[in-house]
């Protein structure tokens, strides 16, 4: 299995792809806190101007699932702290749409390109290269992550308003682990995805379909359904239960009760896909 | 002489199709063994069950002694070819390289220029393979094959889309290796001119089933069809010929006759004509090509499959 990890952290570093999300990532997170802290003085001057709040609607009111790269300013952000900034960054699900993209093409590419043919008959144990690829694929995850938080920290604590500068790192960081983690298993999900489609398409446009837009009418209806035909607590809800919903659940101000459940959603899809996508791989015949 | 792959009554079903029948074939270490069949034969299927990209549905496959269920091919003793090369477009021939080391775990820096170079690529540089020709991609997919040195080297159709040079460069190749390193090759393909010059034993597979298996030698003797006499007089052999009891044969022109019968007799043959003082410019076999013989044995399937569904027929009227 190392020798497979080896081929597949050296395919990583080859491909321009990795590059290009990653620097695509860090600029649009540039080009946000920059619009964020020109917004957040602007509105300052509003109000010390006599009270006259400027408000810049967008078509929906912000929900706290959505993507946070629309630059819709409220008076509520005059109170955001910058912990809160950074995390809706993540929850907001910004890290995620890059993973998806990159996910997509690394998992895919073996098929669509056919190289797998070269090394996938060596293996008794094909569930070497779903956990290799799985592995190569982590570490670019992380340093999305780092590069991410480092950007973000670099522009709130230095370049922004004080407003934003980020001071509770003992709060913080739990919550970014969490976050990682369900990252992480998104990112298994588009293992299996990949291994069953092998196609980079509809493989893409699925996780991002579903992540970003169909999740919550489907988990609602789904959700609603079952109130009806079984007695579930009041206080059940289906979109925790999801990678997409517990990465908008897991920001700032999540309670300990919520981090501890993300934790185990992300775990059990973790471990769920990458025995599935083991399984899959073993069975199917390579074309 | 060592056995290096053996199959027992393989068999792969798609459903009701059977892509392969019961077919079992063996190759010993040493020989480069030529597949022939038309498409849809199951050629590629073959290969690639052996090479473990699929699961055969019945049967089994034994490499150096070993079943394919206990096999172990991490160490890399089997390299293999299969359609068109796995290749990733937006990098270079040597990343290929170097990736597949990676996966065997070789850490020898300098397999990429001694792959390339042993398959004519060395000045390539760092083109992106996307804008490679046919004929390139499939070098490099056959210097992906043999890097570490393989034992076995299955090879699917490896001369589709090279020019007559690199057909012959790729030949030669084979051979070398087969002759140097003792690698044992099993090749498709269709050009069976080819095929004849390289391999040394065939197997010949139609509609899933093995037609027969004949190595170069029995080929050559059970495929003589006739003696091929050149003599400055042919007008002159015919009654030396009627001497001898031989009467099927043909004056090509006047100096070459062809001798269908008696081709255990080219002794006498030539005895006699020299008796009669008849000088001989040249006396030897003819044999049926490759093709021919697979052309031959495939309209005799075809006739017994013919006569089987006659029979189901009449049965079930």
């Amino acid at each position: 299995m190392l020798n497979l990890l080896n081929m597949e952290a050296s395919r990583l570093w080859r491909q321009r792809s990795s590059y290009l999300i990653i620097i695509s990532m860090l600029v649009i997170l540039m080009i946000y806190s920059f619009m964020l802290d020109y917004s957040f003085r602007d509105l300052q001057e509003s109000m010390q101007m006599g009270g006259q709040q400027e408000q810049v609607q967008d078509e929906e009111e912000p929900q706290a699932d959505d993507m946070t790269l629309n630059f819709t300013v409220s008076p509520e952000l005059l109170e955001a702290s910058g912990e809160e900034v950074f995390l809706e960054q993540i929850s907001g699900r910004g890290y995620l749409v890059f993973l998806i993209i990159f996910s997509a093409l690394f998992f895919t590419a073996p098929y669509t390109h056919g190289y797998i043919k070269n090394f996938i008959g060596l293996q008794r144990r094909r569930s070497h290269f779903v956990l290799a690829t799985f592995l190569a694929a982590s570490i670019f995850c992380c340093l999305l992550f780092l590069f991410g938080s480092l950007i973000q920290v670099l522009m709130q604590n230095v370049w922004m308003s004080d407003t934003f500068k980020i001071i509770q790192w003992k709060h913080l960081l739990p919550l970014l682990g969490t976050q990682f983690l369900l990252h992480l298993a998104t990112l298994a999900v588009s293992l299996f995805l990949a291994t069953w489609l092998e196609n980079t398409g509809p493989v893409m446009a699925i996780n991002l379909l579903w992540s970003l837009i169909f999740y919550r009418p489907i988990l609602d209806l789904i959700q609603t359904v079952l109130n009806q035909t079984l007695r579930l607590p009041e206080d059940f809800s289906l979109y925790s239960y999801s990678l997409a919903g517990s990465i908008s659940l897991t920001s700032w101000g999540a309670s300990g009760a919520i981090m501890r459940q993300s934790l185990i959603v992300a775990l059990l899809y973790l471990v769920l896909a990458l025995v599935a996508s083991s399984w899959l791989l073993q069975k199917k015949d390579i074309r | 002489m060592t056995r290096i792959l053996e199959t027992k009554n393989l068999t792969k079903a798609y459903g009701s199709l059977k892509a392969l029948d019961q077919v079992s074939i063996s190759i010993n270490q040493g020989d480069i063994y030529g597949l022939i069949g038309r498409n849809g034969a199951g050629k590629t299927s073959l290969l690639k069950i052996i090479c473990g990209m699929t699961r055969q549905s019945a049967g089994d496959y034994f490499i150096f002694g070993q079943a394919s269920a206990k096999l172990s091919l991490a160490n890399g003793r089997i390299a293999s070819l299969i359609e068109n090369p796995g290749i990733y477009p937006t990098l270079n021939a040597r990343d290929h390289i170097e990736l597949r080391a990676k996966a065997l775990g070789i850490k020898d820096r300098n397999i990429a220029t001694k792959s390339l170079n042993q398959v004519g690529l060395g000045q390539v540089g760092k083109k992106p393979v996307k804008s490679f020709s046919l004929g390139m991609k499939q070098r490099l997919g056959i210097a992906m094959a043999l890097v570490g040195s393989p034992d076995l080297v299955l090879l699917d159709e490896p001369m589709n889309g090279l020019d007559p040079q690199g057909i012959v460069e790729i030949r030669q190749l084979v051979q070398e290796l087969n002759a140097t390193e003792h690698v044992t090759f099993m090749i498709s393909s269709h050009i069976l001119g080819e095929l004849q010059k390289l391999a040394n034993c065939f197997g010949i597979l139609e509609e899933g089933r093995l037609l027969g298996e004949i190595d170069s030698e029995s080929l050559a003797e059970k495929n003589r069809d006739r003696i091929e006499l050149v003599t400055n007089e042919a007008s002159r052999a015919l009654p030396v010929l009627d001497s001898l009891g031989l009467k099927q044969y043909k004056v090509v022109d006047p100096r070459k006759i062809y001798i269908f019968e008696g081709l255990n007799r080219t002794g006498d043959i030539a005895l006699a004509l020299a008796k009669a003082n008849l000088p001989i410019e040249s006396i030897n076999f003819h044999s049926r090509s490759l093709e021919e013989y697979y052309l031959s044995l495939n309209r005799e399937f075809m006739a017994t499959n013919a006569d089987q569904a006659g029979e189901e027929e009449n049965e079930h009227a």
